[in-house]
């Protein structure tokens, strides 16, 4: 089973009527579509809106996908549609197909190019976020910070990590299992009390 | 529990997953590792925004629920799809080979065009049928030049023998 596989069972889950699987998937890509979106609408609470908007229409388009691409590269499309539409009924420029095309859904790591979408207010909250999940690998073991920066940073698969590091696969597992909930727990405080939730 | 999820998360959790899926929906700190582990991994990758996940799961609650169960890969799909591939497979092979070994349809033509067994032909027409040796031994020295050889492997080998076979016998 891989990330698509995942994906798929969870359409297939909210196919069938399970709204609570639709929401793992609304959890898992928010910020990725989010980031997209922002790539051509400046205003943070539109991108907002915009994306809100997207993952309502995906959701009611669910009985048409048949799970021949992959779901964000499906999602992608809808976001892009549903932010040209909102760009031309606010009667500003669209992007232009030669902008986005379906092929950078996958790819879609180019930070630089993002503009912030966080609000005033969220700023702060966005820091001590990133600062505490800074902090808390700075403060893992050696072997925990590798595993979860070769997956999450890299995208290596654990056989590829196991291969890196020289252990077994189950080792590389645990790992990063132990590194996410280090970092979860130094994380916990603050999204508990914090006024926006944003996780 | 929370081990298995994280390597559903990555898709590295081999076998059923469904159970564990199911879980996700009754466990609230299974849920919130979901939600905890997804942040941990954006904010790694620099990824931040405003929590959009709440309004959207607040809207989801007003919309009519899908139910569009999705279509069957059922074992007997599966199986009919490789059943035409292989048939699509034999007949390409067959027709490389009509194509290839013109003297299996050629033959019968020469005949009269009609389809008969050697059974149901008569021995002396057999020996009738058969060019004169002059006309073998011509056929024999250019068969390297004949259309046929170019590009039939071993059959103009098999051809030739037979062919010197019957001569040798006359």
């Amino acid at each position: 089973m891989d990330e698509r596989d995942l994906d798929r069972q969870l359409v297939e889950r909210a196919q069938r009527g399970d709204k609570h699987a639709f929401e793992l998937l609304v959890s898992k890509y928010q910020r990725k579509l989010a980031r997209l979106l922002a790539r051509f609408i400046r205003d943070p609470s539109e991108v907002e809106d915009v994306a809100q908007e997207a993952f309502i229409k995906a959701y009611r388009a669910l009985p048409s996908f048949r799970g021949d691409s992959a779901f964000y590269t499906w999602l992608y499309r809808i976001g892009i549609n549903t932010a040209k539409n909102y760009l031309v009924a606010m009667g500003r420029r669209a992007p232009t197909a030669t902008e986005f095309n379906s092929e950078d859904a996958e790819g879609f790591e180019d930070a630089e190019q993002l503009r912030d979408v966080n609000t005033p207010e969220s700023v702060l909250m966005s820091k001590e976020i990133a600062h505490t999940v800074n902090n808390a690998m700075e403060q893992l073991p050696e072997e925990l910070r590798n595993a979860i920066t070769l997956r999450e940073l890299e995208g290596l698969s654990y056989e590829d990590i196991a291969t890196i590091m020289n252990c077994p696969i189950g080792t590389v597992r645990s790992r990063i299992f132990r590194a996410r909930e280090a970092i979860a727990e130094r994380l916990r405080p603050l999204l508990d009390t914090g006024k926006d939730k944003r996780w | 529990m929370k081990e298995k999820l994280s390597a559903i998360i990555d898709g590295e959790l081999e076998g059923d997953i469904h159970a564990h899926l199911g879980r996700l929906r009754t466990d609230p700190d299974l849920r919130a590792a979901w939600d905890v582990y997804h942040l941990i991994g954006d904010t790694l990758r620099g990824h931040t925004s405003p929590a959009i996940a709440p309004r959207v799961i607040s809207r989801l609650s007003e919309e009519p629920t899908v139910l569009a169960p999705p279509r069957a890969r059922s074992t007997v799909t599966r199986i009919g799809r490789y059943g035409m591939y292989a048939a699509a497979s034999m007949a390409a092979v067959a027709v490389v080979a009509w194509t290839a070994f013109p003297g299996w349809h050629t033959d019968s033509q020469l005949a009269g065009g009609g389809v008969a067994t050697t059974a149901e032909i008569p021995a002396e027409n057999l020996v009738v049928n058969l060019p004169a040796s002059d006309v073998e031994n011509y056929l024999l020295a250019h068969q390297p030049y004949s259309h046929v050889s170019a590009m039939q492997g071993v059959a103009p080998y098999v051809r030739s023998v037979a062919e010197e076979r019957r001569a040798a016998g006359k």
